[in-house]
């Protein structure tokens, strides 16, 4: 039998684990230890085992993702979410949709100092929600705009797949923070002109609040110096050289340590459970990227990425084509997968592809432009039914409101995002202006 | 550490004794992975202020964030198994009968108490061919086995906290 027949048979295999609720870094280490051992013996196996985890976990980059994890806790702690939506809601509150448009905007404020985007969905909709629903916006709009809107929190950076993905391909960590700024900040204009458009059609969704007073609106806005100072020091000190995403990542979280404490929000208790809740949250990634270090040692080991790639690059597909059949099978994935997962399940078999194919890019640029392409279809994911993670959160936070009305909501969330990723693809300088600039 | 544990998180355990002292053993450790990753970010702290103000950085800070990384997050894995928080696809099975889904979740645990107990076996003896290679880290000189025994001990509190909670899924679906 071939590498390549192996190397399906596998991915067959593990398929069938996922199905049965395996947890999917455990269905990875399985199937990657079994083909390890298939194709290279037991003591090739029993060797590489021996610190192979050890120089997974063993790794300066990847220490982001605790840091940046704490961070995203201490955030919560600070009260910053009610900061946040105040000061955009007294700016916007008085216009049709407003406070919808608030929340994207602290959304989009939260992921600016989160990586993540159920917590940016959870925390935002802690505050967001109980005002939607006294103002009597529809439920619709309400849940949906809450859901959508904490995919910004990813999309945004800091992130965290997007670390993981610029270690998986040996990118530079800076590089695709850069790179992720405009899409980001186009992916929260997008959600906005949403709302817009939905109001307009069905006005009585997004009802109006009075004018707020100047008073108000400069008295909240300097409410919100704590995320505007972490997010300047934080990802200006990234952007700009002057520290490494790990140096920015420890400076964030102690930074957003302080002001939660100094907030009155980080008491002994509250501490603890930031250390415990970001443990989990680690754990959780690192399982899989431990699981995806066999997996793809085992794939590896089959040859079958490099074979599968020669072999699409030779069948005269346009190179646009196979991305955008690349960008359907994460839309579909997205459906039942978590992000992180996907990622680190389909980039060592897709890269390989993208890499050899000729978009008139360097092989740089094209790391950074297909990462956020990836980042962007894979939060898709977040949002679109039945496993909709994002949906999920804000569905059983307002627990009024039936499951369906939530992913109807979505939908024309949903729209906004499939016309970014067409714009993103045919355009790539929109990707990549901001980091040639810096 | 561990008699001030909160109440309110205590609640959700398990009653039985060994599942409670499994639980209790599994927060401490995530409780100081999480202590440890607090300190190796106040040290890269401490080396870009150093940078900044007297251009004397932590000299191979990195190496120390590297290690303190790997041992924290092994720390952390025993209770993100035992309070359920890794990641599965819940979908196919999401209508099928409890019992089904416990069985397999059985599966899972036992699954993955087989392979945290070949890595901890594995690991005993990478940590010693690193201590016969006396294998350091490049600037700092570090010995690298000093991470093992923490990893040993981690992964083998891993394993019998999946032994258990696959013992104790099968026995509900043997009931």
């Amino acid at each position: 039998m071939s590498g390549f027949t192996i190397a399906l048979i596998g991915i067959a295999v593990l398929l069938v684990l996922l199905v049965v609720r395996i947890p999917v870094g455990v269905a990875m280490l399985t199937v990657g230890i079994v083909g390890y051992w298939v194709l290279s013996g037991p003591d090739a196996l029993l060797n590489y085992a021996k610190t192979a985890t050890y120089w997974r976990f063993s790794s300066y980059d990847l220490s982001i993702v605790p840091m940046f994890l704490l961070m995203g806790q201490f955030a919560g702690r600070a009260g910053l979410s009610r900061a946040l939506f105040d000061s955009a809601s007294a700016f916007l509150g008085h216009r049709r949709g407003g406070l919808a448009m608030a929340s994207i905007a602290g959304c989009a404020g939260f992921g600016a100092i989160c990586g993540s985007s159920l917590a940016t969905a959870a925390t935002m909709a802690q505050v967001a929600l109980p005002e939607l629903k006294r103002l009597k916006y529809s439920n619709a709009l309400a849940t949906g705009t809450l859901a959508a809107g904490g995919t910004l929190g990813i999309l945004i950076p800091p992130s965290i797949v997007l670390v993981i993905y610029a270690i998986e391909v040996e990118a530079n960590i800076t590089t695709m923070f850069q790179a992720a700024f405009v899409p980001g900040i186009l992916a929260a204009l997008g959600y906005v002109l949403t709302i817009f458009l939905y109001v307009t059609i069905k006005p009585e969704a997004g009802p109006v609040r009075p004018k707020a007073s100047r008073q108000v609106m400069l008295r909240a806005f300097i409410d919100t110096w704590p995320v505007n100072l972490i997010f300047i020091v934080v990802i200006g000190g990234i952007y700009l050289g002057i520290f490494t995403p790990t140096e920015g990542a420890a400076v964030g979280a102690f930074g957003m340590g302080l002001i939660a404490w100094w907030k009155g929000g980080l008491d002994r208790q509250g501490f603890m459970d930031c250390l415990i809740g970001s443990a989990i949250f680690s754990a959780m990634i690192f399982l899989i990227l431990l699981g995806a270090e066999f997996f793809n040692a085992f794939l590896a080991l089959s040859r079958m990425p490099a074979e599968a790639a020669e072999l699409i690059q030779n069948s005269g597909l346009a190179p646009l084509m196979v991305l955008t059949v690349m960008v359907l099978i994460y839309l579909v994935l997205g459906c039942v997968m978590d992000s992180l997962a996907m990622i680190l399940l389909t980039v060592p078999i897709f890269w390989p592809i993208i890499s050899g194919m000729d978009f008139g890019l360097t092989e740089d640029d094209l790391k950074v432009w297909f990462g956020i392409i990836t980042l962007i279809v894979v939060e898709v994911g977040l949002i679109t039914p039945p496993v909709g993670l994002n949906v999920f959160i804000i569905n059983s936070m307002a627990k009024d409101v039936p499951m369906r009305e939530t992913f109807g909501g979505v939908l024309p969330f949903l729209a906004s995002d499939l016309i970014r990723v067409v714009l993103l693809v045919a355009f790539p300088m929109i990707t990549l202006a901001l980091p040639r600039l810096l | 550490m561990a008699e001030q544990i909160n109440e309110e998180i205590m609640r959700a355990w398990p009653r039985d004794v060994v599942g409670r002292s499994l639980f209790r053993l599994a927060y401490v450790l995530a409780l100081a992975g999480g202590v440890l990753m607090c300190a190796v970010g106040l040290m890269v702290v401490v080396s870009i202020v150093g940078r900044a103000l007297f251009s004397k950085p932590i000299y191979g800070d990195f190496e120390l964030v590297a290690m303190g990384t790997a041992i924290s997050v092994f720390l952390f894995l025993p209770y993100c198994h035992l309070t359920k928080n890794n990641v599965i696809v819940d979908l196919f099975l999401a209508r099928a009968p409890e019992r089904l889904r416990t069985f397999f979740d059985s599966v899972g645990s036992l699954l993955f108490g087989v392979i945290a107990a070949v890595l901890t076996w594995r690991s005993v003896l990478g940590g010693i061919d690193m201590h016969e290679y006396n294998e350091t880290s490049m600037i700092l000189s570090i010995p690298v086995w000093i991470a093992f025994p923490f990893i040993v001990f981690s992964l083998g509190v891993l394993s019998i906290c999946c032994l258990y909670t696959a013992m104790k899924d099968l026995r509900r679906v043997v009931q």
